[in-house]
């Protein structure tokens, strides 16, 4: 029936998942006003909570079918066919297990806020919810929800405990997200009325909208709404601009998140809505994608290069990382979507580091210029390391995480088109020149500011931040297999949703609006005889 | 005459008797007259539940007995006990007498706006419009030591005149056209779009235009949200809209539907006007109240989204929804600057959305309060705007108007950014440095109020589904 199968174990580990951060928020409003250390253990022990159920699907998580997991389905606004129904696949898994480790992360790391503690500690935990929930959801409007609900407490996060520009960053952050995705909820009003018209009944289940016959134009211009909307939260060149200010104006830990987890999640949706549901549109355009992944490659370097700031030269850095994850992902093929993949992952665990590196910084001399720095290695030792690391693996050394990434990326673009792929590879070097550069400029040199030569090293609570951190560094560059072999499936999956399409588009006349998504189905129908099995 | 009439007659009776009850008891005793007037309204709200059961028509049909009516007398009792109980508090705070006529007036708006949308008869409509719209012009003038108040209750005063000339005309039409002037009758009678009939819709529309505030009859709100003293300005954005909208949606559907296409163009396009410069108006605003004010005029352009698409694409019942939910956001976001702009000497020329300035940390509540009705409003999922707007978008997807849809979307993005200034100098500008601020405790009644109205405002847009077969009964009964 359904082409796409959700395994409906009767689990309700998924809701549990996403309704566990609210626990910490309950818990937080009883914490007297003046207690912040004991608000942020309410916090952090409500992020371990959700960290340990990740943990939990993570063991449970079934890595030999493509079938989604722990399902679960509630209703929401059943009579017009939208619900909270919630599965999971590789992708979402591994993601998933990143947002919470990073959340625990930026919530052990809390105390460098002192301003209002518990509401901040309160966005970061709402934060987790609609991210999580955004990871979880296969029903289109419950998605929208969890999507549109990350930018409440985001938004409070840049205008709260924000820089000196965070009234002016928080705003354009919220209008340029709200923009692309409130085209994207009439996109998914449109879907749910043809499934209306062509089944019978409204609906916004993934499942479902496969099954439509779309005409050429019809999926186009659909697949343009969420692709610009999806575009904006990656983001892609030329959408990215509200990236920099956002970055450079959101405290540490809002940076972290954003970095870390939210740059996902443009990708993410394109991986979980837009293949599937427009998969010829999806191959139609994956050039304009690949292109415009490959200029900000190569743009986000350049501009990283000539930063004065060292929190904004990482914020283009992630413009061009992102790129490389867009070319991927436009490759449309097995290594391609998997380095993709990974290489989200890898990029929420490098530069989630650098920006925890960036607080530490900014933590003691309170500037983020850096001119201002120069000479830190000799007072900063540990430091000058764990620093060394990062930025060996944000410009992808092999043995380092982000060497396995961007390898199997540029492995896709390769076969997809090998002269977006050599230009890609010219970020690699730019990335290495930028990253290195600004090492040097920072740790190494005279110590010619009278300051620097009394910055403490590292202490136990940033060791403890960093740690797991390095670890991933290395257990990720050693031993890639452990995801990978999670998220074969699942890409595997995505990549057949585009195959057969392609192939009966081939074969049939262009004007013939139900051919394709017929063929889909029949191809899906042998595989997943039971579809949704409860 | 059917057995129910006296369920038709007693909500009126109970709220007119016990209002007159007061006024002659207030002569010479003193009372505690909210108590007085929540079982009075409450009271109309239990005998008209009973209309929840049928659809037919009463007192020599006249008079509508059906859940649509009853529907709309849940927001209007609803936004009136808010009105009686913020007003207990706060009229005095806003330069107003308050006294057992000021309560009388309110009543007898409230009464007003039940006979507008439960009226089977033109003729009783428009006594219906003029009793509500009669009160309110006295209430809006209620603060008299302020010029404010008596020069934006003569503005509305001469617009509601035009607009009562306007309906009334069109009702003349109409009647030119059909020969009766009975709702169910004219239904009957509607078969083609003759000349005459066109150009007494079009009337009507520019009648009603001015009570919903629709572009081009806008023009008074503002002065008059602003103007007025901002308790009555909450009653009005609640009730009087409400009511106008209950009412007109009735007339358009009922008497109109069946040639909706010869008229759908034309709401199409002021409804696309109304929307657009009231979201892009309220851009520039300074003051909370003209914000509010401008806010309001975009929304009754969303509401006109279901006029459109009514019919089996479900407009009709995504505008009743989103009645439900913009009475609940208004309810909470007025009563937030209710609250607020009484702790302040000078409130009829400092409301300014500045004097909000800092009050998220010093007034968590209220800024709360206000934070989540001004999200709903933007439609921020899963509060009940969002819901609201979504059944619209849905029906307008369904009716063929995807670029209807494609606009208010856009609105809503413009829309997004006044509602967030709002809260940016809430939260954002750090501490209050004003030297007022608004009092810290604002007591058990205006707390509860306020509360039951976030708490709708995120119940009925995680629990819309349990809402909407009871919408569905409503819209069921007349069609």
């Amino acid at each position: 029936m359904s082409p796409i199968e959700l395994q409906m174990q009767g689990s309700y580990l998924l809701p549990l998942l996403v309704v566990s951060p609210f626990f910490g928020i309950a818990l937080l409003t009883l914490v007297p006003e003046k207690r912040d250390s004991l608000a942020r253990n309410v916090s952090l022990f409500s992020s371990l909570l959700s960290f340990a159920i990740s943990l939990v699907l993570l063991k449970q998580y079934d890595a030999t079918t493509s079938a989604f997991q722990f399902g679960f389905d509630a209703p929401w606004l059943d009579t017009f066919g939208a619900s909270f129904t919630f599965g999971i696949d590789g992708i979402s898994l591994w993601l998933i297990v990143l947002t919470t480790f990073l959340t625990t992360l930026v919530l052990f790391a809390s105390p460098s806020i002192h301003e209002k503690k518990r509401a901040y500690l309160s966005c970061l935990l709402l934060l987790e919810v609609g991210m999580l929930g955004t990871f979880v959801a296969l029903d289109g409007l419950s998605f929208y929800l969890f999507w549109e609900l990350m930018l409440v407490p985001m938004y409070f996060l840049i205008g709260i405990w924000g820089g000196s520009r965070k009234i002016y960053a928080a705003l354009k952050f919220v209008l340029y997200t709200a923009f692309g995705s409130l085209l994207m909820l009439v996109a998914m009003v449109y879907l749910a009325w043809t499934h209306n018209q062509q089944f019978g009944s409204y609906s916004f289940f993934l499942g479902d909208w496969m099954r439509l016959a779309l005409s050429d134009g019809q999926e186009l211009s659909l697949y343009a709404a969420f692709a610009l909307a999806f575009a904006i939260k990656i983001p892609l060149f030329p959408l990215h601009t509200w990236l920099p200010d956002a970055h450079v104006e959101a405290p540490t830990g809002g940076s972290v998140i954003l970095a870390g987890v939210l740059l996902k999640m443009g990708l993410y949706g394109l991986i979980r809505f837009g293949v599937p549901v427009f998969p010829n549109a999806v191959v139609e355009t994956a050039w304009v994608l690949g292109f415009l992944g490959v200029v900000g490659i190569v743009y986000g370097a350049l501009v990283a290069w000539v930063q004065t700031d060292i929190k904004k030269l990482v914020a283009y850095s992630s413009v061009s990382h992102l790129g490389f994850c867009v070319l991927g992902f436009a490759a449309m093929n097995l290594q391609g979507l998997q380095g993709s993949v990974l290489q989200m992952i890898n990029h929420g665990v490098s530069t989630a580091a650098l920006f925890f590196i960036v607080g530490v910084l900014y933590d003691r001399k309170h500037t983020r210029e850096i001119s201002n720095y120069g000479g830190v290695v000799s007072v900063m030792p540990k430091f000058a390391f764990v620093y060394l690391v990062f930025t060996l693996s944000s410009i992808g050394l092999p043995l380092t995480n982000g060497f396995v990434g961007e390898f199997l990326i540029l492995l896709g673009a390769f076969k997809f088109d090998w002269v977006l792929a050599a230009f890609a590879v010219s970020g690699v070097v730019l990335g290495a020149m930028y990253m290195l550069s600004l090492y040097r400029r920072v740790m190494f040199g005279p110590i010619d500011e009278d300051k620097n030569g009394d910055l403490s090293d590292l202490n136990l609570r940033e060791g403890i931040v960093f740690a797991p951190l390095l670890v991933l560094v290395f257990v990720i560059g050693l031993f890639p297999q452990t995801i990978l072999s999670d998220l074969e499936p699942a890409s595997k999956k995505t990549i057949e949703y585009i195959t057969p399409s392609k192939r009966a588009s081939a074969a049939v006349d262009k004007g013939d609006t139900t051919s394709s998504p017929e063929t889909l189905q029949t191809v899906d129908a042998k595989k997943n005889p039971r579809g949704l099995n409860s | 005459m059917s057995e129910f009439t006296v369920f038709a007659a007693m909500p009126f009776i109970l709220l007119l008797s016990v209002g007159f009850g007061m006024l002659c008891w207030d002569l010479f005793f003193k009372c505690d007259r909210l108590v007085w007037l929540l079982a009075a309204v409450f009271g109309a709200w239990g005998f008209a539940i009973p209309q929840y059961f049928v659809a037919e028509t009463t007192m020599n049909d006249l008079v509508y007995l059906d859940g649509y009516s009853l529907f709309f007398y849940t927001l209007i009792l609803f936004g009136t006990a808010a009105t009686f109980v913020l007003n207990h508090r706060y009229l005095a705070k806003q330069n107003v007498r308050t006294s057992s006529d000021i309560d009388m007036l309110i009543l007898l708006a409230a009464c007003g706006g039940m006979v507008m949308v439960s009226a089977a008869n033109l003729i009783v409509l428009f006594i219906g419009f003029e009793l509500l719209s009669v009160s309110v012009y006295v209430l809006c003038g209620s603060a008299r030591k302020e010029r404010a108040s008596s020069e934006g209750a003569l503005k509305y005063f001469l617009f509601g005149a035009f607009s009562s000339a306007f309906l009334l005309y069109g009702m003349a039409m109409v009647y030119g056209a059909c020969g009766t002037l009975s709702i169910p009758e004219i239904a009957e009678s509607v078969t083609s779009a003759t000349p005459m009939l066109l150009l007494g819709i079009g009337l009507l529309v520019f009648g009603f235009g001015f009570k919903v505030s629709l572009v081009p009859f806008h023009v008074w709100s503002p002065d008059v949200y602003q103007g007025a003293p901002v308790s009555i300005t909450g009653f009005m954005a609640v009730v009087v809209k409400v009511a106008a909208f209950g009412s007109f949606l009735r007339v358009m559907s009922v008497c109109f539907g069946s040639i909706q296409a010869d008229w759908a163009a034309l709401l199409w396009t002021i409804s696309i006007i109304t929307m657009t410069v009231g979201n892009i108006v309220a851009l520039r605003q300074t003051s909370i109240k003209r914000m509010l004010a401008y806010s309001s005029i975009a929304h009754a352009g969303y509401a006109l989204i279901g006029f459109i698409s009514m019919g089996d694409a479900g407009g009709v019942e995504a505008t009743l929804f989103y009645m439900l939910s913009y009475s609940l956001m208004t309810v909470a976001s007025f009563g937030a600057v209710i609250v607020v702009t009484s702790g302040s000497e000078a409130q009829y020329e400092n409301d300014s959305i500045d004097s909000l300035h800092g009050l998220g940390w010093s007034h968590p509540f209220i800024s709360l309060v206000l934070t989540v009705s001004l999200f709903s409003l933007a439609g921020i999922p899963p509060l009940a705007g969002f819901v609201g707007k979504f059944y619209l978008f849905k029906s307008a997807v369904t009716a063929g108007y995807t670029g209807l849809a494609i606009i208010a979307a856009l609105n809503s993005v413009v829309s997004l950014y006044y509602y967030l200034r709002v809260v940016v100098v809430l939260y954002f500008k750090g501490e209050r440095t004003l030297d007022w601020a608004p009092e810290k405790s604002i007591g058990a009644g205006p707390t509860i109020a306020l509360a039951t109205a976030t708490v709708g405002t995120l119940a009925f847009g995680l629990f819309a589904e349990y809402c909407y077969p009871f919408i569905v009964v409503a819209v069921n009964g007349f069609s």
